[in-house]
């Protein structure tokens, strides 16, 4: 089997994706996670158990309505293909975690299911440019 | 499969002839030499600085004796700094055809044109007799790198690059996994799967040195590119491009133009030693490409998202595309569709054992799409290093 990355030692807890896309779960986590996953638009996945956001894998128009956890929600943004979605609310200063790793942390208190990306999370290393500024931490 | 014998001993997948210049002032006139020349497998690399470098004259070297290489042609203005007569020395003492011309020494631009094709042609002779023999995938380096990475490139094409890599050093090939300044966040998970505590130390040390040269220089490893395309902070993108590695322990941590001593999963720690002097330890994807083929690498497994089109000089560059929306834009310069697991079309470890059978498909014969379009994009710069320490190829 091969890990979507080799985080965990535990082999019943890594991440992989042989997609399982059977109807409307899509669940990409193997082990005892499993059954703890809910009800998911096949248009997001959870890397990991442990992850507080979802990633994109085909492109979500603002408003539109979303299955996200067992929950209906309607997008607030148009999410792109690779974008993250924050999977429960996520209070500001709390790490974002995705692959079942700390990526950075909230810079703002961020919803369920609002896009989390430059303007409301930074990383705990080194700035992140984009082409309009060189740095976009406060 | 079949490779080319060399006289050193090793067994290269391609038969290219190097022309390369030696400072940016000779660089038309090895052009002008290549361009005549109008062959496949007659290539210019180069390096334009002025000024000595034992890090460039080392990957020079390492680059002018590869196995894929069977001849070089060196070109240098006269004045420079390089040190012609220690490579070209090298060059001939790994049995390969070598012929170096000073332009200043040769009569200039149109005399020295006309030498190096002459000699070219001699070379392209003499190295069109080299021995085939058989190879093993076991005898197969492959390094891998990510560039215009995405949001996608982590859970897609990444995976099964480390799948493949997984196949391939479970058959005996070296692979070589790089850029520590992007693996920040991922150092104590590597030195865990360090063969020994004293390499895992090792990593994380490099790692370390990594991000305090990447926060001098005042940005991270992290293109705009890679924002637009959902990837937010350094270490998420680090976590993505560490599923390079695949699952394997790491076996050594190299430096640019070391050569891997067996079969194995390696880092290679790219960032120079000391104080930061010369900018950006990689200033472009191609930077990389070509440290990897400097340590040997045959083939290159190039991940992207957002779409890379390079390939390189010397070894053939495999395109593995992990955004299934890019690589309908560009499938003509993909060649692997690892965005049909995005779409859940395929598994990660099917798309591993696809690059698996592609590499051995390339590493006999088959051009790569960069390949066949003529991409042999090369850059060399200054860096400095200290020798690697006695932790990092632990004996086995």
């Amino acid at each position: 089997m091969v890990a979507v990355t080799v985080f965990n030692s535990r082999p019943e807890l890594r991440p992989h994706l042989s997609p399982d896309r059977d109807g409307e779960l899509i669940c990409l986590c193997t082990g005892p996670s499993r059954k703890n996953v809910k009800m998911t638009d096949k248009r997001f996945v959870l890397l990991h158990a442990s992850d507080n956001v979802l990633v994109c894998c085909a492109r979500v128009t603002a408003g539109e309505s979303v299955m996200l956890e067992g929950k209906s929600v309607t997008l607030h943004t148009e999410i792109n293909v690779g974008h993250k979605v924050a999977r429960v609310n996520i209070a500001k200063g709390a790490r974002i975690i995705k692959y079942g790793a700390p990526i950075g942390s909230a810079t703002d208190d961020i919803a369920f299911s609002r896009h989390v990306h430059l303007h409301n999370m930074k990383s705990d290393y080194i700035p992140s440019h984009t082409r309009e500024s060189k740095q976009r931490e406060e | 499969m079949k490779g080319y014998l060399r006289a050193d001993g090793r067994k290269g997948i391609r038969n290219v002839l190097l022309v390369t210049y030696l400072v940016e002032c000779a660089h038309h006139v090895a052009r002008t030499i290549v361009t005549r020349a109008d062959s496949d497998n007659i290539q210019l690399i180069g390096f334009p600085g002025c000024y000595p470098n034992d890090y460039s004259l080392k990957i020079m070297e390492q680059l002018c004796t590869h196995p894929n290489v069977g001849g070089v042609v060196i070109v240098s203005l006269g004045c420079e700094g390089f040190n012609r007569e220690h490579l070209n020395k090298t060059i001939s003492e790994s049995g390969r055809p070598v012929s170096t011309f000073v332009i200043q020494e040769s009569g200039g631009t149109r005399q020295t044109v006309e030498a190096g094709l002459q000699a070219v042609s001699e070379i392209q002779r003499e190295i069109a007799t080299a021995p085939m023999v058989d190879m093993e995938v076991e005898e197969l380096v492959v390094g891998t790198i990510c560039g215009g990475s995405d949001g996608t490139s982590g859970i897609s094409a990444n995976p099964a690059v480390g799948s493949c890599f997984d196949m391939l050093v479970d058959r005996g090939a070296a692979c070589i996994f790089e850029e520590t300044g992007e693996l920040i966040g991922c150092e104590q998970i590597m030195a865990d799967r360090a063969v020994t505590p004293e390499l895992g130390r090792e990593i994380i040390e490099a790692v370390q040195k990594a991000e305090n040269y990447y926060r001098v220089m005042g940005y991270g490893s992290f293109a705009p590119g890679n924002a637009e395309g959902g990837l937010t902070t350094q270490e998420e993108k680090s976590m993505g491009a560490y599923a390079k590695s695949g699952a394997s322990q790491i076996h050594g941590m190299i430096k640019p133009g070391d050569i891997p001593p067996r079969g194995g999963l390696y880092l290679m720690d790219v960032v120079p030693d000391g104080d930061p002097l010369f900018g950006f330890p990689n200033i472009s994807d191609s930077a990389e490409i070509v440290e990897m083929i400097a340590s040997g690498a045959h083939i290159i497994l190039f991940t992207t998202g957002r779409g890379s089109v390079v390939g390189s000089a010397i070894s053939p560059v495999i395109k593995v595309c992990a955004n299934p929306e890019t690589y309908r834009k560009m499938a003509d310069d993909m060649d692997i569709d690892a965005g049909k697991v995005i779409e859940g079309r395929a598994a990660v470890t099917g798309v591993g054992e696809e690059i698996y059978q592609l590499v051995c498909s390339v590493a006999g014969g088959e051009k790569t799409k960069s390949e066949a379009l003529g991409h042999q994009e090369f850059v060399l710069t200054y860096k400095q290093f200290e020798p690697i320490g006695p932790a990092c190829l632990p004996r086995r």
